[in-house]
C-alpha cells in the first residue's frame, strides 16, 4: 500500500437547506477540487445513506458524474448507514493505496429535512435489527438502552451528558459551516424534553441537509492518510458482547493505530460520532483517550474543550455541525485535515495528527481515520 | 458464554415464580443461544437447532419511549433481559411503573400473540400495551380479547 495524501476537501453549510442533494453534493465537490488544484481525477466515489427515500433521487453514483459534467468518469455509490462518508473515504482510499488511481474524488451527502420527522425516523431506523424494530425500538430507544446500562456500570449523571451537548454547542457557535451556531446552557440541556429516558431532546443530534467532499492523491502533499480501519458488530443489540463500549469502534480503532504506528496518546484532536451525547463519552473511551468508565470525568475537566489537552468536537460535531447522514463522516475528515492545515478559524486548535470516528447503525459497520501533518 | 442447561421450562426458577411458558430460541453447536430463533448463529455463521430458554431473567437495561415510531402510542416501554445462560432477550416493560423498571431487577416474561412482556404487569397495562403497538385494530383488538385466558392473579 502506498502512501495517500489528501489534496484538498470542502463541504457546504450544515443545517436546513433548500438546495437539492445534486446541488450539495456538486457544492462541496467543486469546492474540494479548487482547494486541491487538481482536475484530473480518474474516479468519483459518492456517499449517501439513503437518496432514494429522503431525496427522491437513485441511481446517485452515475448522476451525479453526469450532473457535474463528468459523465465519462466512472463513480461508484458506498452505503454503510450513517458511517457512508467515512466509508467513501475509505473506498477511496484502498483504490489509490492500491495504485489503481491517482487521484480520486469522493463527494458525500444526504437530504433530510424535505421530509417530515416520522418519515426520516423509519428511514434511519432501517439501521436496526428488524426484530427490535418490531418492538418500537428507534435508534434513539437503542442509545437509551447503552446508556442506562453504562450509568448503571459507570458514573455518568445526566449533567455530564449535558455538558457535552454544551461543550459542542458552543464549538459550533465557532463554525460557520454548522447546522446551530448558537451556544447553549446546561439548564436548557437538562430542562429539554425526554424524548427515550435517559436520553433528552439536546442528546440527540439534530435532522440535517449537507455535503462534504475531498480529493486523495499518490502526490505528497501536507495532510497524509496515516492510517485508517474498519470495525464491525452485530446489528441487534441483544447479541452483542458489551453494552457500555462498541466492539466496532474498538476494532477499527485497533486497526488505524497499528498502521499508523501510533497510539491513542499521540492524537492532538478527534472527532467523534456525537449522534447522541453519551456517545461522544463511550467513544472516547472506545479509541482509548480515556479508560472505561473514565470519559465523562475528563470532559468535566475540560480536556476535551477547544482549549483542553486533547479537543473532541472542535467542530461541534455532529451535535452542533449537524448530521446529514451520509455526510458526516467525510465532515470530520474535512474538519480535521482544516485544523492539521491550521484553517479552522475560530475554533483552531494545535496539533500535527489527528483522529475522526464515525458510526453506522447503532455502532454496527465503524470507521477511524488518522490524518497527520507530513512535514 | 455458558449453554442453558434448562430442557424443563421453570426448572431453576427463583422461588416464588411460577412455570411460565418457555421462550422459542435456536442454539448453536458452539454453544450460543439466540431468542427469538436466528437461522444462521449469530457468533460462529453455524446452523442452528430450535431450543427453549426459561422466561424470567434479570434487567440489563431499559428506556421509555416518548416519541415513539409512528405506529406506536407513548409512553413505551423497552427492556433488555439477560435469561439465564447469558441470553439477551428484547421485551417490552412497564411505562408507568418506575420501581418495577429497575437494572438488576428479577422478572418473569410472558406473552401475548408472541409479544413478550414483563409478568408483572397488571391487566390494564398488558391491554394498553398491546393496543400501543402498531398493528391492525382487528388484530390488536383479538390479542386484547384473549389477554384474560393468559392472566392469573
Amino acid at each position: 500500500m502506498g502512501d495517500v495524501y489528501v489534496a484538498g476537501v470542502g463541504m457546504t453549510r450544515f443545517g436546513r437547506l433548500d438546495a437539492p442533494l445534486l446541488s450539495l453534493l456538486a457544492e462541496a465537490g467543486a469546492a474540494a477540487l479548487r482547494d486541491a488544484g487538481i482536475e484530473e481525477i480518474q474516479a468519483i466515489y459518492v456517499a449517501a445513506m439513503d437518496p432514494e427515500e429522503l431525496a427522491d433521487e437513485g441511481s446517485v453514483a452515475t448522476l451525479f458524474a453526469a450532473y457535474v459534467g463528468r459523465p465519462r468518469l466512472p463513480s461508484i455509490r458506498i452505503e454503510t448507514g450513517a458511517s457512508s462518508g467515512a466509508a467513501g473515504f475509505f473506498a477511496a482510499w484502498t483504490a489509490v493505496a492500491s495504485g489503481y488511481h491517482d487521484h480520486v474524488l469522493v463527494v458525500a451527502g444526504e437530504k433530510m429535512t424535505g421530509r417530515p420527522t416520522p418519515e426520516v425516523a423509519a428511514v434511519l431506523s432501517r439501521m436496526i435489527d428488524p426484530y427490535e424494530r418490531s418492538y418500537g425500538a428507534t435508534m434513539p430507544a437503542l442509545a437509551a438502552l447503552v446508556t442506562r446500562a453504562y450509568m448503571n456500570a459507570y458514573d455518568l449523571a445526566p449533567k455530564d451528558m449535558a455538558q457535552v451537548a454544551v461543550k459542542n454547542h458552543a464549538n459550533g457557535a465557532r463554525n460557520p459551516y454548522a447546522h446551530f451556531q448558537r451556544p447553549i446552557t446546561l439548564d436548557e440541556a437538562l430542562e429539554s424534553r425526554l424524548v427515550a429516558e435517559p436520553l433528552r431532546l439536546y442528546d440527540c443530534c439534530p435532522i440535517s441537509d449537507g455535503a462534504a467532499a475531498a480529493v486523495l492523491t499518490r502526490d505528497p502533499r501536507r495532510v497524509r492518510v496515516a492510517g485508517i480501519g474498519h470495525g464491525a458488530d452485530h446489528m441487534a443489540l441483544r447479541h452483542r458482547d458489551s453494552l457500555t463500549g462498541f466492539r466496532a469502534t474498538q476494532a477499527a480503532a485497533r486497526r488505524a493505530y497499528a498502521m499508523a504506528g501510533r497510539g491513542p496518546r499521540d492524537m492532538q484532536v478527534a472527532e467523534l460520532h456525537d449522534a447522541f451525547t453519551p456517545f461522544e463519552i463511550i467513544s472516547s473511551e472506545d479509541v482509548g483517550f480515556f479508560e472505561p468508565g473514565q470519559g465523562a470525568r475528563a470532559l468535566a475537566r475540560g480536556r476535551t474543550a477547544l482549549g483542553g489537552d486533547l479537543p473532541i468536537n472542535p467542530s461541534g460535531g455532529l451535535k452542533a455541525r449537524g448530521h446529514p447522514v451520509g455526510a458526516s463522516g467525510l465532515a470530520q475528515i474535512v474538519e480535521i485535515v482544516w485544523q492539521l492545515r491550521g484553517e479552522a478559524g475560530g475554533r483552531q486548535v494545535e496539533a500535527r495528527t489527528g483522529l475522526t470516528q464515525s458510526t453506522g447503525g447503532l455502532a454496527s459497520n465503524n470507521f477511524v481515520t488518522i490524518l497527520e501533518t507530513s512535514q | 458464554m455458558v449453554a442453558p442447561q434448562l430442557q424443563q421450562p421453570g426448572a431453576g426458577a427463583p422461588e416464588g415464580l411460577g412455570h411460565e411458558e418457555s421462550i422459542p430460541a435456536s442454539q448453536c453447536r458452539c454453544g450460543y443461544v439466540a431468542a427469538p430463533p436466528a437461522p444462521f448463529c449469530p457468533r460462529c455463521a453455524g446452523a442452528m437447532a430450535p431450543f427453549q430458554v426459561p422466561p424470567f431473567g434479570t434487567v440489563l437495561s431499559y428506556t421509555i419511549l416518548h416519541s415513539p415510531p409512528s405506529g406506536f402510542s407513548a409512553p413505551l416501554s423497552i427492556a433488555l433481559v439477560e435469561l439465564p445462560g447469558g441470553v439477551k432477550f428484547i421485551c417490552h416493560g412497564h411505562s408507568d411503573d418506575r420501581r418495577s423498571l429497575r437494572v438488576g431487577r428479577q422478572v418473569r416474561i410472558e406473552h401475548a400473540d408472541d409479544v413478550y412482556y414483563f409478568a408483572t404487569m397488571s391487566l390494564a397495562e398488558r391491554a394498553r400495551l398491546l393496543w400501543s403497538r402498531r398493528g391492525e385494530t382487528r388484530h390488536k383488538l383479538r390479542a386484547i380479547l384473549r389477554l384474560p385466558v393468559r392472566w392469573r392473579p
